[in-house]
This record gives C-alpha cells, structure tokens and sequence, in this order.
C-alpha cells in the first residue's frame, strides 16, 4: 500500500515525531494510524508513492533561514513568517498588537496548550489527508486574536520547500480570530531546487461572532512540486469571511476549501484563479455547508488552461435542513488556450431547506474569435490580442482580493506569467 | 490608386459570397456601396478587414501598393485600414481605455513613432472623443459591453478618429443611430476627412449620404457590383427600390 513506508517511519520515529506533541495528540494520533491502515482516499495519492525524505528530528537548517527567503511585496508591511519544508520560523520584526498570539505552532503547544486542545481538529474533514497531516505535522503558525482585535496589517506566511533530495514537508496551521476581531492573511507557496517534493499543509480557521478574515493563498513553485492544501472554516454569526486561491507555477496541485457556515447571517466568498501549462494538474475543491438560516456564500473560480495542463473544480454546496433563506452562488469559468487542455468540472448542490436562492453556473470554452479579430482590426497584434483576452478573463477573480498591494502585485505576476516572462517576487533571494 | 480590388471571389464554408469584384478608390475618394440585404456588403468588408472565416478563392486585392490578402489584420490595420462594424464586438473585461491605448501604441510602433505617455494617451482620448461626442463615462467601461446600439456605433467612429485611416469602411453605421446621433456620427466623419483619406459607405439609406455626400455609387448584389454611377443613384435607389435594376439584370 503506498502509505506503508510511512507508517512505518512514523512508527520507527514515533518518540521523535511525539517529542513537542502534547499527550492529547499522542493519543490522537494513533487513531489517524488506525485510520491510514484502513482507509487511504488521499488526494493526489499516487504522489506519496515517492520515497520523500522526512525529517522527524527536525533537524535545522545552517544559518539564518528568515535570510534565506523574503517574499516582499512591495506597498506592503506584513506580519512575516517563514514555513522552511516543515518548520515554522517565527521572526515578526514589528511588535504585535496586545493580546494577540502569532508563533510557531510547536511554541503553542508548549505556551498555549488550552488553546491549541480547544479547537484542535474541531474544524476537521474526516480523510486520509487530515489523518496524515495530523500524524506528521509538528509545526506550522498558529494565530490568536483575542476578542475585537483588529490587526493593522496583514500576515504572511511564505511555505518554502527546500531541498535539493525528494523531500516531504507536512505542516498545520490553526488560526483562531474570536469575536468582532479582524485579521487577513497570504500565504505564499514557493520551492526551490529541482528534485520531487510533496507538501502536505492543513490550515484551520475559527471565526467568531461579527470577526472577519481573509485568507489568500498564492502557488508559485515548479513543476516538480506536488501541493496538498486544505483549508477549513467555521463562521459563526455575522462572521465574514475571504478566500482566494491563486496558483500561478506549479506541478501538482490540490486545493481542498472547506466551510462551515455555523452561524445565522454568515457571510463567505470562496475564490480561485488557476493558471495552468505544460503537464501542470491543478484541482481546486470546495465544500460549502449552510447549517443554519441567513446565511450566504458566493464562490467564483476560474481557470486558463494551456499545453497539456489539466484543471478540476469540484464544488459542493450543502444547504442543511432548517438552513433557510440561505443564499448560494458558485461560478466556474474555464479556458481552454489550447487543444490538449483539458478541464473536469463538477459543481453540485444538495438542498433540503426552503426558501433559498441557489445557484450555480459552469461554462468551458476558448477564447472568441471574434472578439480577437475584432481587436485585431484596431492594429493589435494576435498575440497581444490574446493576452488581453486571457487577462480581463483572471483579472475578474482578483476582484476578491481585498488587499492592494497585494491585488497589484498578483495583477503583475498574472501579467508576467500569461506573457511568458520571467517574474520574481521583489527582494526574492531565490528565483533570480 | 488606394485600392484596387480585382476580380475577387471569396467564399464562407463552401459557399461563394463574392463573385468576381472589381472596384478602385482613388486618393480622397468617398465611395459609397448599397445593395439588397445579404449580397454580400459586410463580406466585402470583412475580407478586406482579413477576417479568417472567409476564404479568398481568385482576384487581388492592392492596398497603397501592398498585397492587402496576404497581410494579417492587424497589419491592414497599421497600414491605415479600418473598419466600422455592422456589429461591434463586446469584449468584456477589456477597458476601452486599455484596448485603445494598446491600438494607439502599435500604431506608433509601425510608424516608428514612441509609445504615448498616460497623460498624453488621455489627452488624445479626450480629444477624440470630442469629435463623436461620445460619453465619457463609455470609455471606463468594457469595449462595446453593454454599449446601446447607438453607442456601439460612435464608438467604432471614435476608434477611427483615433487611429486616423486612410481608408475607412463604414459598414451600416448609420443604423442604430438616432436622428441626431446620425448628424453628429456623420458630422465626424466628416471632420476627419482629409484630401489624401477615403471613405467608403456602405448604407441602405440617403439620410446618411446627405451627410457623407459620395463621389461615386456602387450597387452590390449577388456577389457583384452591377451598377456604378453618380451621387444621383441614390435618390433615384431611394426612390425606386432595387427591382428595376434586378429587371435590368433579367431577373
Ligand atoms: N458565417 C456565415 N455562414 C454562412 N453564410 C454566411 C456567413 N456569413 C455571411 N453569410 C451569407 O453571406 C451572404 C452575404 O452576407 P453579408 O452579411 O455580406 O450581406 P450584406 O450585404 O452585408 O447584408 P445586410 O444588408 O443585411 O447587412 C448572406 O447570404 C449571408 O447569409
Ligand atoms: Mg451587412
């Protein structure tokens, strides 16, 4: 079975992997290998079938790895935080607001154990990926904002993979934003080097009464790289919440967004761009459940797909009984730039209250014809035609981008990338 | 001569629209082309303009000395061709300011010509937009999407005082215009004539020709043009239809 050689590092390694796990985590842990031995509905399963390296012992890297990698964006001051494979490097130069925690999550263990237990897996999705991430996540960010805290500027966390072997890198992040408070965080996705790597990242989020959160995530790795993602939500009443997901560069990548709408009046967007070529496989799934009435969600994900590159949305949207007046309206637009592109897309609702405006729409096609002769009559070459085209058809998604600079900035990385050229991320120490 | 099209056939999947024009505008010439619906008018144009869908069986086709058929449409266009759409494209997402701005640049580019600055390029547009009086408030929005039909015509008037042709083809653009609209779309057209640029005016009504007065008039149908003449035809194509010419031809 393809999980094997890493249960059985987990069990060989088990005092190392445990050694800042908390007893609770011991324990539960050992159901999510009872769990791996009976079930494996991974995604993107065929990947784990790579002898990846892991690094139980948490062995560090040499230096000052904050030096290593800086993923500034101009126009904007951030909380930073670096992920480096598996462990989180927790350096914020500016002093946080009062109150509020953003540390490693192996310090929160150690420093906020309630917290930590309290919400722990309280957002989960019963499946192989939680099971592993839960078995070998020893770190990641952790993220608490005491009631009504407003943070005055967004959080970065840049998830790096390193290394220059077949490497793994399994990691967890539980952010916590109580009542009335506010806070917006980006997540950038980057690898370095050439070999085959797999990361396996687990984000939970807790919004409280009125809180609001954004959370965006951009990939740009290589084609090497396969991406495992999950991030789950509960919103409680008013809450609003945020999310886009841009991938850019990659190989594999599997986007997985969960939400619980829990509370009356909940507000969410769910979001996603996807740019894909060569044999670049980019799946985004979405899960939205409305559990009680008065609440809506929107979700708007696109797709440009070219080479050989394939995309997949697969969005549910769950109206629970009694979950009335619920509003729901998911979107998925998709291109097609070239013959052996190919996109799946599977948009599903399950209704079982009354009074709900429900809706769905799915649409594959190519760029028109028509409107690139059009433009072309004008003088504008066919090329340039197609990428103003390709951008008005992705520049609709950062629309849901409610940061700036960062809007800018994607706006000029999604230039670059659809125009072929080289683009790197500021200060990138890295991607010269 | 501008133009010189000679003996030309084109075709759309497999079935021939163009049967054998031949037809030469001169240097300041006002050409103007009625003819029954479907002979083929907005063929004509899109074969000129290079659209890809219509297929050039026989003939030629010279633009100011050039091989206009074997040029791409963008390159007709720098070349100083331009067309006004029957049926402007919507292309959402794309502001007419960045569609524009993109049009003007490789204009200058092709003459050798720098890249106009943002000021200067709003200056422009400003200016332009005077000559059509077109809202301003349709240059923020998405080229022609949900433009009126009205306003999808002075904006094609617009793009061409933008881009300043030497022969422009106004395919039916007085349709859609309110009578007004036609005195200020026309009044235009008119501002933007010089002696060295030509017009030709495809139309099924006088109302327009008052305004854009042509030198010569051609009646296209079937694929043909079968009759040229004066500006007198008009009145007298106003007045009596097309069937006596159809008589003329046998039908
Ligand atoms: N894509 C196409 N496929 C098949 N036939 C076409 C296509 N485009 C045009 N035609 C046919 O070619 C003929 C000429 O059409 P065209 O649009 O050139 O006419 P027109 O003279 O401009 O007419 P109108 O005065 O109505 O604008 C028509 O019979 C039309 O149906
Ligand atoms: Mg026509």
């Amino acid at each position: 079975m393809i999980l094997d050689a890493y249960i059985s590092l987990f069990r060989s390694y088990a005092k190392d992997f445990n050694a800042q796990a908390p007893e609770w985590l011991v324990q539960a842990r050992e159901a999510s290998l009872q769990y791996l031995l009976r079930h494996q509905d991974l995604s993107e399963a065929d990947a784990y079938a790579t002898d990846f390296g892991l690094n139980p012992k948490r062995i560090r890297p040499q230096g000052d790895p904050s030096q290593l990698f800086t993923c500034e964006i101009p126009g904007i001051t951030s909380y930073n935080f670096l992920v480096l494979n598996d462990s989180c490097f927790a350096q914020p130069k500016q002093q946080l607001p009062e109150g509020v925690v953003v540390c490693a999550l192996s310090d929160a263990f150690v420093r906020y154990p309630e917290l930590v237990a309290r919400y722990w897996g309280k957002a989960k999705t019963e499946n192989a990926n939680w099971h592993f991430n839960q078995l070998f996540a020893q770190d990641g960010l952790f993220v608490y904002l005491p009631k009504g805290v407003t943070l005055d500027r967004p959080i970065q966390l840049v998830n790096l993979m390193y290394d220059n072997q077949p490497r793994m890198a399994v990691s967890h992040n539980l952010i916590i934003v109580e009542d009335d408070a506010q806070a917006q965080v980006l997540v950038c996705d980057h690898a370095y080097g050439e070999s085959p790597c797999l990361s396996n990242r687990y984000t939970e989020v807790f919004v409280g009464r009125n809180a609001r959160y954004e959370h965006y995530k951009l990939e740009s790795t290589h084609r090497e790289m396969t991406n495992v993602s999950a991030l789950t939500l509960c919103l409680q009443d008013g809450a609003e919440v945020l999310t886009n997901n841009i991938t850019l560069h990659g190989g594999r990548t599997a986007n997985d967004v969960r939400a619980a709408l829990m509370g009356e009046g909940a507000r969410l967007s769910v979001n996603g761009l996807a740019l894909g070529d060569h044999d670049q496989s980019i799946r985004n799934h979405t899960c939205i459940t409305h559990q009680v009435a008065g609440s809506v969600s929107t979700e708007l994900f696109k797709y440009l797909l070219d080479g050989q590159s394939q995309g997949e949305f697969f969005g549910l949207v769950k109206v629970e009984e009694g979950a009335d007046r619920t509003t729901a309206l998911q979107t998925n637009r998709n291109l097609c730039l070239s013959a052996d592109a190919r996109m799946q897309s599977q948009p599903q609702l399950e209704i079982y209250a009354d009074d709900v405006q429900c809706n769905h729409g799915s649409a594959t096609g190519q760029l028109d014809e028509n409107a690139l002769f059009y433009m072309q009559t004008r003088g504008i070459s066919e090329k340039e035609a197609r990428f103003l085209l390709m951008s008005a058809f992705a520049y609709e998604v950062l629309d849901n981008v409610g940061i700036s600079a960062v809007k800018d900035r994607l706006r000029w990385m999604i230039e670059r990338r659809l125009r072929g050229e080289k683009y790197n991320c500021a200060t990138c120490s890295m991607c010269k | 001569m501008l133009l010189e099209i000679k003996d030309l056939h084109a075709e759309i999947e497999g079935k021939e629209i163009l049967r054998g024009i031949n037809l030469s505008i001169g240097e300041g010439e006002v050409h103007a082309i009625m003819g029954p619906n479907g002979s083929g008018k907005s063929t004509l144009s899109a074969v000129l303009a290079g659209h890809k869908a219509y297929r050039v069986t026989s003939g030629e086709v010279w633009f100011k000395g050039q091989n206009l058929l074997e040029m791409a449409p963008e390159e007709r266009s720098r070349a100083g061709l331009f067309l006004s759409f029957q049926y402007p494209i919507e292309i959402p997402g794309v502001s007419m300011v960045n569609f524009m701005r993109a049009a003007v640049n490789e204009h200058r580019k092709y003459k050798e010509l720098p890249a106009l600055s943002a000021g200067e390029f709003l200056k422009l547009m400003r200016e332009k937009k005077e000559i059509v009086q077109l809202d301003s408030n349709l240059t923020n929005r998405s080229v022609n999407e949900g433009f009126s039909g009205g306003e999808k015509k002075r904006n094609e008037i617009f793009q061409m005082a933008m881009l300043e042709p030497s022969l422009s083809i106004l395919d039916e653009t007085d349709s859609g215009l309110d009578i007004d609209a036609l005195r200020i779309v026309s009044e235009g057209v008119n501002k933007l004539k010089r002696p060295d640029n030509s017009t030709i005016v495809i139309t099924h009504y006088q109302r327009l020709l008052d305004y854009i007065v042509p030198d010569v008039v051609h009646v296209l149908y079937k694929g043909r043009i079968v009759r040229t003449a004066g500006r007198e035809l008009v009145a007298e194509l106003e007045e009596k239809g097309y069937d006596w010419i159809k008589r003329e031809l046998g039908e």
